[in-house]
């Protein structure tokens, strides 16, 4: 057994003075920093497509990311540098030899190549072993130096990668129409039928037709195609200056909407693509009877359960999911409002002041002055939320333990469903949840 | 998919030593695991499994030193004794362990002699384990960590109590129910052989608890702590009985006799005991393979899992009428091919002339190889973690492929109620999932 002793008076300052200087990975972004390569690599996996992944580096760093559900983990390689390859600064032939193999026998549109840590730690010029390739073989290799070195924000990791798949984006054919296409960027995933057809529906009757929803629903081959569109509206244009300086100098017309969750910003989601495309009093009739059903429940909503208290977490996920970093997580907020509820904002982050500034100017910066809190770990969670005996937590499905402890009903944080079908469902769903707690007490 | 290019291929399983290390130490509940890490590393822990264990959460008892290029050219040694400090503070564990990425290691600095010193200023034992990711794999992170936990059991000042067994090399991956019944069944073998169980490493029990191992005569090391079976044998002074996994009825029966035979209990009484374990199974068995003859055909099945567990698992497929065909063995360390034909061997069932073992298999060529036999009709079902079944099975096409969901990860399945994979009752609860599956 080791000695038992606790830390002299001395070594807490030392350690204090430490926290004190340490930096805390803040980024301009509320969001929690992340690992390029985890990032990326998360999100090429669950983008469908003809195309291959190489990760440069040692074997582990394969297991940085998820591999199940994919669907693309089957086009993930690892050129699995060994140490005396490393030490003898080796790295370029297994992965020309891997380049050239999948190239050779997998035939795919590009290969993307994530450099590691290790590889970023001497600075192993794999970019040069992309470039040759490519010229061999005409196929896109992008080298990409993905380290975790950086603290890097997960909306600049989603704005490198879009922006990337960008470079790949085909001009469209002399005499094909782009007239009345339409793409959407950072959209919530539409898993209902209904929502799909709202959209479509309200679309068709501006004379509208979706190309591509990114990053859901879209393989590469979408992003290659990306400008067959007329128009591309963004949810959040300032989480994608890359892409959408790419996209600008390519000559597409990107437009910012709201995240459409709730009804105000469903409203003005669907106004400005009215607006956009000349066609704004069709699009108001095509969404006056969505509108009125759903301002007409969000009523009922309010005469039920005003005044309720719901806690909603920042800062909790590291998923690089666009819909969720769009206005630094603040996107789903309107509903909440609108729904009568007093929302005060966990933010998981440092405790030390500094950072709380940081989070208030941010929050100043996006316009919001809700009330927040900010906690360090998901395990401070249970007292701070029973303190302020909220009756719902909006927050990442990991502290599901914390709320449960704190008595507290969890609603997974961005599970909110877009448009005003979206809507319905969402306060069906808060009703569901309410009535519960209401029969248990 | 070529043979050059399955070398670069992800394989199903490629968790390397951190995972490994991060999963025994969530299957101790006490412990607290400091990550000495870039940002990227912390998902090679507790992220690779929070979906696995829905009965505790996997984020609570891990945390990481915040290294960034500053840190690396600063020298980051440094950080690991203030972050030990300071989450021994917020959480109070009875244990800690460091481990820390390929990069910082490469940097070449002394962090055992960082974390030895910083174990003198918290009041609990703190382990360094080495986790170089050039190599390795989940289970030899798992074993490491379990010897460090093995390395400070007071053995050598506790007096053993006569006929009470520990266990050790058992992979505890999540606190549902699959392992509880596993761990049931470990002790009513034991008990049924006269013995008494002591505890399990590592089994969801805390620390103190498995300190306690000092107390036990002899301790069974199942096959995946084999690596550090001998050095056990050293620093505990006990006889170390090697066995099998009891997984099957051939393979649980194997397991009770070895059991017997290294802890000096009567053959008779061994022999009495697996008589009766049998004379209630046998009957269920028999109606599962009536069952599963008449809808299956001449169809066969495929598995994949790790080596003891194929091993088992196959010996249970054999016996009850499944006929294997395709085996994937999905670790880097648990002997392969010859371990897994050898421990089949053992259980005394004989595969089939064609079974096709292929070792560390990538997913691409395990969904070919599975794919394979589904468009020539002859697969009957697919055995493996929620990886391999994902993508057999992907997303849409659900129910292509007749499929069990067993091993880590596990997605997709969770278990509310004791479920067992060991033992009697692991074989016949096996079958009542396969016979779930199978129309």
């Amino acid at each position: 057994m080791s000695p038992q002793r606790a830390p002299s008076s001395e070594l807490e300052a030392s350690d204090e003075r430490f926290w004190k200087e340490q930096e805390n990975r803040l980024t301009r972004q509320i969001g929690q920093p992340c690992c390029s390569l985890n990032a990326l690599a998360g999100m090429l996996v669950t983008m469908p497509g003809n195309f291959a992944v190489v990760l440069h580096g040692e074997a582990d760093c394969a297991s940085c990311f998820v591999h199940a559900p994919g669907p693309s983990a089957d086009k993930f390689y690892a050129t699995r540098i060994t140490q005396s390859r490393f030490t003898l600064g080796k790295t370029a032939e297994p992965l020309a030899k891997c380049l050239r193999l999948i190239i050779r026998h997998r035939s795919p549109e590009a290969v993307f190549v994530l450099g590691n840590c290790l590889m970023e730690m001497i600075h192993d010029d794999f970019e040069r072993v992309a470039r040759d390739i490519q010229q061999e073989t005409g196929t896109p290799v992008i080298a990409l130096r993905a380290s975790g070195l950086k603290a890097a924000s997960q909306a600049e990791m989603v704005d490198w990668l879009y922006s990337t798949f960008a470079t790949l984006a085909k001009k469209p054919s002399d005499g094909a129409s782009r007239r009345g296409l339409v793409n959407f960027i950072a959209l919530p995933e539409i898993n209902r039928q209904e929502l799909r057809l709202e959209l479509e529906g309200v679309l068709s009757a501006a004379g509208l037709r979706m190309r591509g929803r990114y990053p859901f629903e879209t393989s590469l081959s979408d992003w290659q195609g990306i400008l067959e569109a007329e128009a591309d509206f963004v949810v959040d244009k300032s989480l994608f200056p890359r892409l959408v300086r790419s996209l600008d100098s390519l000559g597409a017309a990107t437009v910012e909407v709201p995240l459409p969750v709730g009804l105000g910003s469903s409203r003005r989601f669907f106004e400005v693509i009215g607006g956009h495309s000349g066609a704004l009093k069709e699009i108001r009739k095509a969404c006056a009877p969505l509108e009125d059903k759903a301002s007409k429940r969000l009523s009922r909503f309010r005469a039920k359960y005003g005044g309720l208290r719901v806690a909603v977490g920042m800062r909790m996920e590291n998923n690089c999911r666009a819909d969720q970093l769009a206005y630094d997580g603040l996107g789903d907020l309107s509903l909440f409002v609108e729904a009568g509820f007093k929302v005060d904002l966990f933010i998981q982050g440092p405790p030390e002041e500094k950072a709380r500034k940081h989070f208030k100017q941010r929050l100043v910066q996006l316009g919001c002055d809700m009330p927040f809190h900010v906690f360090p770990d998901p395990f401070n969670l249970p007292p701070l939320l029973k303190a302020g005996r909220f009756d719902v937590a909006y927050l990442a499905d990991h502290a599901r333990g914390e709320a449960l402890k704190a008595g507290v009903p969890l609603i997974r944080s961005r599970s909110l469903e877009p448009f005003y079908e979206g809507m319905l469902h969402n306060l069906e769903y808060l009703d569901q949840v309410l009535e519960e707690i209401r029969r248990n007490k | 998919m070529t043979d050059e290019l399955e070398e670069f291929a992800l394989s199903s399983h490629s968790y390397g030593r951190i995972t490994g290390v991060s999963l025994a130490m969530h299957s101790i509940p006490d412990a607290f695991l400091v990550l000495h890490t870039g940002v990227g590393c912390k998902y090679k822990g507790a992220g690779q499994y929070c979906l696995h264990d829905l009965a505790r959460p996997s984020h609570h008892r891990e945390g990481y030193t915040e290294v960034t290029d500053l840190a690396l050219i600063k020298g980051s040694a440094s950080r690991i004794p203030i972050y030990i400090r300071s989450w021994h503070k917020k959480r109070n564990p009875a244990f800690m362990a460091v481990v820390s990425s390929t990069f910082l290691e490469m940097a070449g600095e002394d962090f055992a002699k960082a974390v030895k010193g910083a174990e003198s200023t918290v009041p609990c034992p703190v382990a360094y384990v080495r986790t170089l990711g050039f190599d390795g794999d989940l289970y030899d992170g798992y074993n490491s960590l379990t010897l460090e936990v093995l390395r400070r059991v007071p053995f050598k000042k506790t007096k053993p109590v006569p006929k009470k067994v520990g266990v050790v090399g058992y992979v505890f991956d999540r606190y549902e129910m699959d392992h509880a019944g596993n761990l049931q069944q470990l002790r009513f073998l034991l008990e049924s052989l006269g013995l008494e169980c002591g505890p399990v490493a590592l089994s969801g029990r805390p620390y103190r608890e498995l300190m306690d191992l000092a107390t036990c005569e002899k301790l069974i090391c199942l096959p995946y702590g084999r690596a550090y079976a001998k050095e056990l044998s050293k620093l505990s002074g006990r006889p170390v009985i090697r066995t099998d996994l009891p997984v099957g009825l051939s393979g649980t029966f194997r397991w009770l006799q070895d059991v017997a035979q290294g802890c000096g209990v009567a053959k008779a009484a061994a022999e009495a005991c697996i008589k009766k374990q049998s004379d209630y199974a046998r009957p269920q068995m028999d109606s599962f393979r009536t069952y599963a003859r008449q809808r299956l055909g001449s169809r066969r099945l495929a598995l994949f899992a790790e080596t003891p567990l194929a091993a088992g698992l196959t010996s249970f497929a054999i016996e009850a009428g499944l006929n294997p065909c395709l085996i994937g063995l999905r670790d880097r360390s648990l002997g392969g091919k010859k371990a897994f034909l050898e421990a089949l061997r053992r259980t005394g069932v004989r595969p089939s002339e064609d079974l096709d073992v292929v070792e560390n298999p990538s997913i691409e060529l395990s969904r070919q190889k599975v794919a394979a036999l589904r468009d020539k009709g002859s697969l009957s079902l697919v055995v493996g973690s929620c990886t391999e079944l994902s993508y057999i099975n992907p997303e849409g096409r659900q129910n292509e492929v007749p499929s069990v969901e067993l091993g880590f990860p596990s997605f997709n399945y969770h278990v509310l109620f004791p479920t067992p994979y060991y033992g009697v009752a692991g074989a016949l609860a096996l079958a009542q999932r396969v016979m779930n599956q199978v129309r």
